[in-house]
Order: C-alpha cells, then sequence, then structure tokens
C-alpha cells in the first residue's frame, strides 16, 4: 500500500518531478564544472567536459522519467484517447480490428476459464467457506527437521503429535483433521489381481467429517480410526468407476501395500477429490497405518530434536467462535506442547525454536499445491495468447500507420488490454451461464428436481426432496447458502426397522430414488421421521430417521411402505401417531386434462402402522389432489386441489365430505404445509402470457411461469398473499414456498436449483 | 560515504573508492537512484550543500539496508564462486 501511495502521490506530482529532475542534474553538472574549472580548465572546456562525462541528458531523464513507473498507466490512457480517435476517422478499419480481436480473445476465454478455476475454485465440500486450515501451505519449508523462526512466517505443516494435541485440547474447533501434505504414489496389489499403480493420501480419522462427506458406498473413516489399528482404505468415486466398473461388491475387497493388508470399507461421492484442488488421489488411508505404508520411519511420534513436519490440518470451528479466538487457542496448545517438546535440550537456541507460530486460515479455497505449480505455467499460456491478439493488433496497427514503433511497454499494455477484456467477459460469461440471482430471485444450484422442501425445526436446515433418478435427498445451510447431498444411498445410510415396516421388501436404492412430496415429524428428542413419496424402482412412501443432534441433521434409510397397486403417490403427511395420509393425483385412467377441467382426478389414501393395506378415503376425491397436511391436533387434513385452486379441509374422524375450502384465484397450488398455525401453499400463475397462457397440455407446465406464495389460516380459510415474483427462468416449477427467518425459499419440480429472496420485497 | 549525500557525491565516492574502475557514465546514476527510491529502498530529501545550493540528498532507509545487506552476502557468494572457478588453486590452499 506505501508503495501505491508513493506511486501515486507522483502522478499527482508530476509537473514538480520534471523539474526537480532538471534541477538535480542541474546542480550535478554545476559540481562538475566548478570541479574542473580548480583544475585549471577554462569555463566553457569545463562544462563542456562535464556534460560529455555526464552522458545524453535527455535519454538520462527519459530514462528516470521510466522509473516513475505510473508511465504505463499514462500510456495506456493516451492509448485509450487514441483508440477512440482512431475507431470515428476509421470506421472499416475499427470493425475489421475489432472483429479480429473479439475472434481471438473468444477463443481464448475458455484457457481464462481454466486459470480462474485453478485459482479461485472452492473446494467441492460442504460449507468450503467454513473450512479453516491450520496448516500454511503457500510458505515454503522443510517437510521434516525443524522449524525455526516466525520471520519464515506461520508454520508451514504440522506433526502428528502437535495434531493429536490440539485435535485433544482445542476448545474452539468442533472437528480437526489431518492429511499427508503430499499425494504418494504406492503400488498396490488387489487380490488376486496384477500389481498396480494408485496415487493417495494419509488421513486422520476426522478427514471426511471435517469435509462433511458422507460414503457414497459402504462407510468411511471415523476419529476412533486414529486410536485402534485400522487396516482399512476408502476408494474414490472415479477409481471405483475406472477399475472395479463400480460393482458394489468392491466392499470387503483387501488389498496389499507394502507392509499392509488393507481392506476396502468405503467409496466417497462422484466428484469428492479431498482438501487439494487439482489433485485426484484414488484411495486414503488411516494415518495410524503410516509406519506400515511408508516403512521405515515413525512419522507419528517426535523424537526430540527432530520433528516430521509433513501434515495439512484443517477443521471447522465451533458456531460462534472467531478465527482470532481460535488462533489464539491452538496457539497456546501449540506453545505448550514446544516447550514440553523441547525441554531445557536447546540452550542459547532455545528461543529461537520457541518462536514459532500457527496461523489460521481460510481454507474454501483448499489447498494450493496446484496453484503454486500451475498458476505460473498457465499465467504463460495466457500472456502467450496475449502475445498472439497483440500482434494481430500490432499488425493492423501498423497497417494503420498511426504507430511506427512498437516497443516493449506497448506490448504490456496490450497483454494489460487483453487480460482485462478476457476477464471481463469471462465475468459475464459465468454470470449468464451459472447460478447468477435472476427475476428477483437467488439460487443454489446442481440439484435435480427438488420438489418439496421442510424445515428441520430449530435448525438452520432444509430438506429437499429430488424427483429425478438419484437425485436423492438435499440438506440445504440457509444461512451459508449452500446445498450438499443427504441421502444418496450407501449401505451406511440404511438401517431398516423391521417391526414398523415389515412390509418394505429391500432397502431404498439411492441411484434409483425419485423422491417427490416430503413430510417431517419428530420422534425422539432431536430426531425426526421424515417421510418420502417415491416414484424410482418402486411406488412408495420411503422413510427416513433425521438425526438433528449434531452440527448438521443426518439422514438414514429406515424403511418404506409400498403403494397399492403399484399407485404413484405425489404428497404425503403423517399424523402424530404414524398414520400416513398420501395423495392420488390422476388416477391411471384419467388424464391433466381432466384435472384442468375442473373433473375429479384424484383422492386421498390412509395407511396406519402394522397394517398392510391403504385405505381409500372415500369423500376425499378432488380435481388433481396434490399437496397435503394434517392438522397439529391431528384432528384435520388439508388437500390441495390444483385443478379447482383450492385448499379443502376435511375431518380425520370423517372423511366423506369436505368441512371448508380456501379459493385460490391465479395459480394453481401445489404442495401445503403448516407453518406455525397457517397453512403456507404456492405454486405457478396459470395465465402467463409468456407460456400462452393457461396450461392445455402436460408439456405447458415446464414452461416458466410467475409463482404466487399465499398463507391460508386453517380455522377461517382466509387467504393472505405472502409473495408472488414474474418468471425468473432458469428457476421455474414452484411447487413449496418455505419462510425460514426473513427469508422465503421455492422449491422447484422441474429445475436443478432451489430459490430464495428476501421474504419482504 | 556515510550518512545522507547528493548524487554528485555518490558518483565522486563510486569513482574514488573504485580505484577508478568504475567510471562510466555519470548520468546513468539517476536513473538508478530513482529506480532505488521507486522501490523505497532509498529516500530522498532537498537540502542545501556545504557550499550553499540546493540539492537532492539520498538516504538509506531501514528495508534498503536490509536489501543491502542480503545482496551484499549473494554477491559475495557469486565473487567467491567465480574466484574458485577462475583460481581452484589459491581457494583450495
Amino acid at each position: 500500500v506505501n508503495s501505491i501511495f508513493r506511486k501515486l502521490s507522483w502522478l499527482i506530482r508530476r509537473r514538480t518531478k520534471e523539474d526537480e529532475l532538471r534541477e538535480e542534474i542541474q546542480f550535478h553538472l554545476d559540481e562538475e564544472t566548478e570541479e574542473r574549472l580548480e583544475n585549471g580548465l577554462s569555463p566553457q572546456e569545463a562544462e563542456r567536459a562535464a556534460r560529455l562525462d555526464f552522458g545524453n541528458r535527455t535519454l538520462i531523464r527519459e530514462e528516470t522519467r521510466e522509473a516513475w513507473t505510473w508511465t504505463i498507466l499514462e500510456q495506456f490512457i493516451q492509448d485509450l484517447r487514441y483508440a477512440a480517435r482512431a475507431i470515428v476517422t476509421n470506421k472499416t478499419f475499427s470493425v475489421a480490428a475489432i472483429l479480429s480481436l473479439a475472434l481471438g480473445v473468444g477463443a481464448n476465454t475458455a484457457i481464462f476459464g481454466i486459470w480462474n478455476g485453478v485459482l479461485h475454485a472452492w473446494l467441492p465440500v460442504f460449507e468450503p467457506d467454513k473450512l479453516v486450515m491450520l496448516s500454511n501451505p503457500d510458505a515454503s519449508g522443510m517437510w521434516t527437521g525443524r522449524w525455526v523462526g516466525r520471520e519464515d512466517g506461520d508454520r508451514a505443516w504440522l506433526t502428528y503429535g502437535e495434531f493429536e494435541q490440539l485435535r485433544d485440547q482445542s476448545q474452539t474447533f468442533s472437528a480437526l483433521m489431518a492429511s499427508q501434505s503430499y499425494l504418494d504414489e504406492w503400488q498396490v496389489r488387489f487380490e488376486g489381481s496384477e500389481a498396480e499403480q494408485v496415487r493417495g493420501r494419509l488421513v486422520s480419522g476426522g478427514f471426511f467429517e471435517v469435509l462433511g462427506t458422507t460414503a457414497a458406498l459402504g462407510r468411511t473413516f471415523t476419529p476412533a480410526n486414529d486410536r485402534a489399528d485400522s487396516s482399512y482404505v476408502v476408494i474414490s468415486h472415479n477409481y471405483w468407476q475406472r477399475r472395479f466398473s463400480g460393482r458394489p461388491d468392491v466392499i470387503g475387497k483387501t488389498l496389499r501395500l507394502r507392509n499392509a493388508t488393507l481392506t476396502v470399507i468405503g467409496v466417497t461421492p462422484r466428484g469428492f477429490i479431498g482438501e487439494t484442488i487439482g489433485q485426484q488421489p484414488d484411495m486414503w488411508i488411516p494415518l495410524r497405518m503410516q509406519a506400515a505404508v511408508i516403512p521405515g520411519e515413525d512419522r507419528l511420534r517426535d523424537t526430540p530434536p527432530f520433528k516430521a513436519v509433513w501434515l495439512h490440518v484443517f477443521g471447522r470451528l465451533k458456531p460462534g467462535v472467531t478465527k482470532t479466538q481460535a488462533e489464539a487457542e491452538a496457539n497456546a496448545i501449540f506453545q505448550r506442547d514446544l516447550e514440553s517438546f523441547y525441554g531445557d535440550r536447546l540452550g542459547e537456541s532455545r528461543a529461537e525454536f520457541l518462536d514459532q507460530h500457527l496461523g489460521i486460515h481460510d481454507a474454501a479455497q483448499g489447498v494450493s499445491d496446484l496453484r503454486k505449480g500451475i498458476s505460473d505455467s498457465l499465467t504463460v499460456l495466457l500472456v502467450s495468447v496475449g502475445v498472439l491478439i497483440f500482434i494481430t493488433r500490432s499488425d493492423l496497427s501498423s497497417r494503420n500507420a498511426y504507430h511506427s514503433s512498437i516497443g516493449g511497454t506497448e506490448m504490456m499494455r496490450n497483454i494489460l488490454v487483453v487480460l482485462l477484456t478476457i476477464g471481463a467477459s469471462v465475468t459475464v460469461a459465468n454470470a449468464q451461464s451459472t447460478c447468477a440471482a435472476s427475476g428477483g430471485l437467488n439460487f443454489i444450484c446442481n440439484m435435480q428436481a427438488p420438489e418439496d422442501l421442510v424445515l428441520v425445526p430449530g435448525t438452520r436446515f432444509l430438506i429437499a426432496s429430488g424427483m429425478a433418478e438419484g437425485s436423492g435427498l438435499h440438506l440445504i445451510d440457509t444461512q451459508a447458502k449452500t446445498a450438499r447431498s443427504l441421502f444418496a444411498g450407501g449401505i451406511s445410510t440404511a438401517r431398516p426397522d423391521a417391526t414398523k415396516f415389515g412390509g418394505c421388501p429391500i432397502p431404498l436404492d439411492g441411484k434409483q430414488a425419485v423422491l417427490h412430496g416430503l413430510s417431517l415429524r419428530p420422534a425422539q428428542t432431536g430426531r425426526y421421521t421424515l417421510y418420502a413419496t417415491n416414484h424410482g424402482g418402486r411406488e412408495s412412501v420411503e422413510v427416513f430417521e433425521v438425526d438433528a443432534r449434531g452440527a448438521a441433521p443426518t439422514a438414514t434409510w429406515i424403511g418404506c411402505v409400498l403403494t397399492p397397486n403399484k399407485l404413484p403417490v405425489n404428497s404425503v403427511a403423517a399424523f402424530s401417531d404414524g398414520t400416513l395420509l398420501a395423495t392420488v393425483l390422476v388416477f391411471p385412467d384419467k388424464t391433466f386434462q381432466d384435472v384442468w377441467a375442473g373433473r375429479n382426478t384424484g383422492v386421498v389414501l390412509m395407511w396406519t402402522p402394522g397394517s398392510k393395506e391403504w385405505r381409500t378415503l372415500m369423500g376425499t376425491e378432488l380435481s388433481g389432489n396434490n399437496g397435503i397436511e394434517t392438522s397439529a391436533d391431528d384432528r384435520e387434513f388439508y388437500v390441495v386441489s390444483t385443478g379447482l385452486k383450492r385448499v379443502v379441509a376435511y375431518s380425520r374422524a370423517n372423511p366423506s365430505k369436505p368441512l371448508r375450502f380456501a379459493q385460490l384465484k391465479e395459480f394453481a397450488p401445489d404442495n401445503v404445509r403448516l407453518v406455525g398455525d397457517r397453512l403456507i401453499t404456492a405454486g405457478m400463475i396459470d395465465n402467463e402470457p409468456a407460456c400462452g397462457g393457461a396450461p392445455k397440455k402436460p408439456e405447458d407446465i415446464q414452461c416458466p411461469r410467475g409463482w404466487v406464495a399465499d398463507t391460508i389460516d386453517p380455522k377461517t380459510m382466509a387467504i393472505t398473499e405472502l409473495a408472488r415474483g414474474p418468471a425468473a427462468a432458469p428457476y421455474t416449477g414452484t411447487a413449496t414456498a418455505m419462510p425460514v427467518g426473513d427469508t422465503l425459499w421455492l422449491s422447484s419440480f422441474n429445475a436443478d436449483r432451489v430459490a430464495y429472496r428476501a421474504l419482504k420485497h | 560515504l556515510r550518512g545522507p549525500e547528493h548524487g554528485h557525491a555518490i558518483a565522486k565516492h563510486i569513482r574514488r573508492t573504485s580505484e577508478e574502475v568504475l567510471k562510466v557514465e555519470t548520468g546513468s546514476l539517476y536513473p538508478a537512484l530513482h529506480r532505488l527510491e521507486a522501490q523505497g529502498w532509498i529516500a530522498a530529501s532537498w537540502d542545501l550543500s556545504d557550499k550553499g545550493k540546493r540539492a537532492r540528498y539520498y538516504r538509506l532507509t531501514p528495508s534498503g539496508k536490509k536489501h543491502l545487506v542480503a545482496q551484499q552476502s549473494k554477491w559475495q557468494a557469486f565473487s567467491r564462486a567465480i574466484g574458485l572457478i577462475l583460481n581452484p588453486a589459491d581457494q583450495e590452499g
């Protein structure tokens, strides 16, 4: 900053500086002349000799001015002025120049994309912005031996012992993990196979927990793996596909690696790479196995005075803890450890050895080994692209004959212009193609068809369904505005409850699941039962246990209830005794045209725990039975009729005819949910001019329409508008509106995203 | 050379202490001085010379001093290396 101010002040004082330089040189010449006069030369001779000795004054002044660096900026501004003049005076030339430049820039935008991705990408893990690291991978340092003196900056890597002390004593981190700071190459041999080369890392038991990753198949390590011998290996999704063609029987296979025999216990989710961007490990092994995997060394214990400094340490702060607090605590623990480690062994250099410091750094971008390595070469690539475009430009400009000579500084300027242009165009392109806000809505993307939303009570988390094959369940952090997979199938996420759901044949296959409507009901303290209608692999209501006692909720599949005659059910709602209600939207012999015509097409089904069959609740036939909800006192239930645009109240004791209904007007209500003492329903505007008016064919509901969310008093059926918004493509398919604090969340039955915005607009 | 000095005195100092070996164009000293100033390694201010004329005086900044020490040790290592190459016998003895 200092130097910027210095340069800025020079720019402002430019005129004075010119004068000063002239004066300074004149002073020099005067002194020289005087000295020569004293040696007996004539005044003319003396002055001439002084000048000769001094050299070319103009050139020297020019060179000195260049030391004032801001010359470049000035020339750039002059260049812009020149360009403006040139464009006006020579239109044909300008069009040709702009076109060829645009072509060059466009073709090379991709390179910038890679460059940008490598330098700025976030780790593909849960809530990367909440991740911190105690290691300092951007500092250079030795990976074994000692680290002396704080002048070198924060400690680069940690020893296993130091990690253990922090893990066991720290009160400011909710979890800490350590990982081998470099990607290792190993030769492994699976039972009955040839030896092969793989890449992998030794990691602590908390590795996956800290990164917020659960296994796609099998299980991952737990902190317990740091304490007991753990001859396990977790393999990457990529390696699993490549080496085992995604076969589930990979779990339990054993492999031999140097002195270790390891059993495969899990597969990470697709896209998980760990903590280092640009590296794709094939497998992870517990640090506890170090002696067998890296034989002949004990890197888990430090023998004074040498420390094996080789680990990255990552963690997540407890809620409300600041980085400063955590850093203070970590350093207190670290100092105690250093003092007891070195004791009084060091004599005079003791102070130097104890002068070490841990820094807490944001780790959203993970470790940057690749950044360090590749950013130079990518920058070179970018610059060469710049040079190419520069050649185009200089060719054009020499033809234009305005510029007769092109120097080094002009080349720099051209590259600068190119970089700025590329940067700007990439920013614009990204904003268009990705998850940028639109139509007053912000989005969280990469969730396929999140049809329904439920709030986990007392937390900031929403659960979204995924009504596309393999989309599973999603956990949305409404504060961080991030989402991750909550259920994607896998052995570790199933714990069948045969007593309650004896009729359920096999656990839900996460790859097939198509989860639609949701209902969340309290179970034991801090735990909930989540019901989800499913069309994938079977027509059913799938049941999960949601455990909200930890930092973030987890979901375990516990059972299912198959629907009668493989009827697809749309929405589900549970009474507190576990009795389920589910809606049939359109019976197979009816069509959507019937719904829009207001003819009855569906019904409500009821299942009571322990029974094998569903019961049809006669009298609940409506036009497009859609969302469903139960009352807080279990005495009533509310059914959405999409065709009649109504929310209809029924008595549980006698559902043979409706009690009352709320008549909505502009929009076709989809799901309904009780929030506090009000029902909230939402849907898309029927008569959307951009979609050619009201839907007539089933594909018409795919068209992006405006949306409305209303609250309804279930006692009086009085309607109050909660929010509305225009079509906001690519978001569409509004099905559920869910207020969380002062934010309104909107689901979608067909987009790849959920939407949110301020509740009050 | 101790304390602040103006360009001319610096040029003279270099010429004299290098036993006249480094006597190139005196003028090239000024771009160099200004570059050092831009780096923040030296600072300049206007003062009266001992003959009562306004002159621009340069002095070493703390960061300049640090840089000098670093460069000096690099240079010594380098010149020793050159010495070893040119005169291996001398150094081994």
